[in-house]
């Protein structure tokens, strides 16, 4: 999904470290140089995320957040904070996109989001909801805030039992309710589905439905071990790979669907295959800023906010915007990048040294190195094998047995 | 740096010859395994490739995000599609 506009945004998203960006040679993998994606970090982010309260109205099995179960609620103070910054980079680039992500963000309540993103301007509005609060008083404010809306859903009923409230209670009629009031106001949205047990049959089943269902957009998360969620994410290589080749045939049959995993995929085996591999990815990191809900900033993995006390690294922050302008906050950390930082983009270098696969996925996530293996200096991640390498392989492998998809 | 967007015109040689790209360059030092999977899948992955190409330049027209790009926006799913992925929505 990486467009031509890479070149663009190198000239709207500056870098201000790291070596410099330059055009390796054409080839299925890196050049001379290495992989010569990812190096530095942008100025300016293309995106925030914002957390209006730590609350979440489901207790999902799967979920990664700490402290969920309590609604603390970002002051307006914070997000004044926040849009300050924001808003001068909004008029450096042509488009800015602040997300509210949470806990449950409309949890927050639609009269405190409002005053949330009141002092944002010219920027995109986008929202990540469990969609069971959303009524016709919720869409008339996603109307009248022109918001994107995305929504996480795993499907079918028989296959949504991770989703559930405090009481283990299925949310799954509350989810669609909340769509069905989507659709009645005309309001287009996206899905993101975690699947905990991929097999090839779950994969037609859940293309069907998602068809069904009316999103324009699916993204699949097999599920993490990170954040609380201890759960084990060791799968077997074969199911894996078979559950990315089914959705990859059940997208090439019917692909109204833009699904992420698949189509991105397709980008970069067709660079590949055109010897243009080491173009995809996007030339500097972003630094995906995530503000919580007391001020306080992560970069690169949202999943490390609301860890105080995480076995020696403490506190993940790197700044709180209360006391520090954001831009400063990212500034510093990309030309001096310190603590955990500086063993994660050790352990990027070392990705982008050793791992084939890095073309495509930019180096193992920074959550995923820390809750799998308890430090940033790792390579590759159980999430790299399910998300990143079995899915690429998955895609190769429905390619492989169809000369005509 | 090209525009990895375009749909190249040239045809891309044959798997099994030594001018396609994901053949192994002479003198490299790293093997790359991947190379040689995509080499393989070649003939299934073509069409495929053209199939999604095709679609998203339909969708990028329906949306406006072909105007958008051509304005220079920034496709920001690019970053959290490589980098985080617990949010979902794309470009307008």
């Amino acid at each position: 999904m990486v467009g031509g506009c890479n070149a663009v945004a190198e000239q709207a998203h500056p870098t201000v470290a790291g070596p410099p960006a330059t055009a390796g040679e054409p080839g299925t993998g890196p050049g001379p140089e290495g992989w010569t994606g990812m190096r530095g970090v942008a100025e300016i982010p293309s995106y925030i995320l914002m957390q209006p309260t730590t609350l979440c109205n489901l207790d999902c099995a799967y979920c990664y957040l700490p402290g969920r179960s309590a609604d603390h609620r970002m002051s307006e103070r914070v997000a004044a904070a926040v849009a300050t910054t924001v808003n001068a980079w909004a008029q450096r680039v042509e488009r800015f996109s602040v997300v509210w992500h949470g806990g449950e963000p409309l949890a927050a309540g639609r009269e405190h989001l409002a005053a949330l993103m009141a002092p944002f301007e010219r920027i995109e509005h986008h929202v990540q909801t469990n969609a069971t609060l959303i009524d016709d008083a919720w869409c008339e404010f996603f109307l009248a805030h022109q918001m994107e809306v995305g929504i996480s859903v795993d499907g079918p009923a028989t296959r949504s039992a991770l989703r559930t409230d405090r009481s283990g209670h299925p949310a799954y009629d509350r989810i669609m309710r909340g769509v069905a009031a989507l659709r009645r106001h005309g309001i287009r949205f996206a899905v993101i589905c975690v699947v905990s047990d991929p097999t090839p049959e779950l994969a037609i089943e859940l293309y069907e439905y998602f068809l069904e269902l009316g999103c324009y957009w699916l993204g699949i998360n097999i599920e993490e071990r990170e954040g609380v969620n201890t759960r084990d994410n060791t799968r077997t290589e074969a199911r894996v790979r078979e559950f990315w080749a089914a959705l990859t045939a059940a997208w090439a049959a019917d692909p109204r669907l833009e699904l992420r995993e698949v189509e991105w995929s397709l980008h970069y085996l067709g660079a590949a295959l055109r010897g243009e591999a080491d173009t995809v990815l996007p030339r500097q990191r972003d630094p995906v800023p995530t503000v919580a809900h007391d001020g306080r900033v992560v970069l690169f993995s949202p999943e490390l906010a609301g860890f105080d006390r995480a076995p020696g690294y403490g506190d993940f922050a790197l700044g709180n915007v209360l006391d520090t302008g954001l831009d400063e906050i990212v500034r510093s950390v990309a030309h001096h990048p310190t603590g955990w930082v500086a063993e994660y983009f050790a352990g990027v270098e070392e990705c982008r040294r050793t791992c084939p696969y890095f073309g495509f996925c930019g180096g193992a996530h920074a959550s995923n190195r820390y809750f799998e293996a308890g430090r940033f200096d790792v390579t590759e991640t159980e999430h790299c094998r399910n998300t990143k390498i079995r899915l690429l392989e998955g895609v190769l492998d429905h390619a492989g047995r169809h000369q005509n998809p | 740096m090209p525009d990895v967007t375009r749909t190249h015109s040239e045809p891309v040689p044959a798997p099994d010859d030594p001018r396609h790209p994901a053949s192994p360059e002479e003198g490299s030092a790293r093997p790359d395994p991947l190379a040689a999977r995509v080499r393989a899948a070649t003939p299934g992955l073509r069409p495929l490739v053209a199939r999604a190409t095709a679609v998203r330049r339909a969708r990028e027209r329906l949306t406006g995000a072909d105007a958008a790009k051509a304005r220079g926006a920034p496709r920001w799913t690019d970053v959290f599609t490589t980098q985080f992925t617990e949010f979902s929505n794309r470009p307008r």
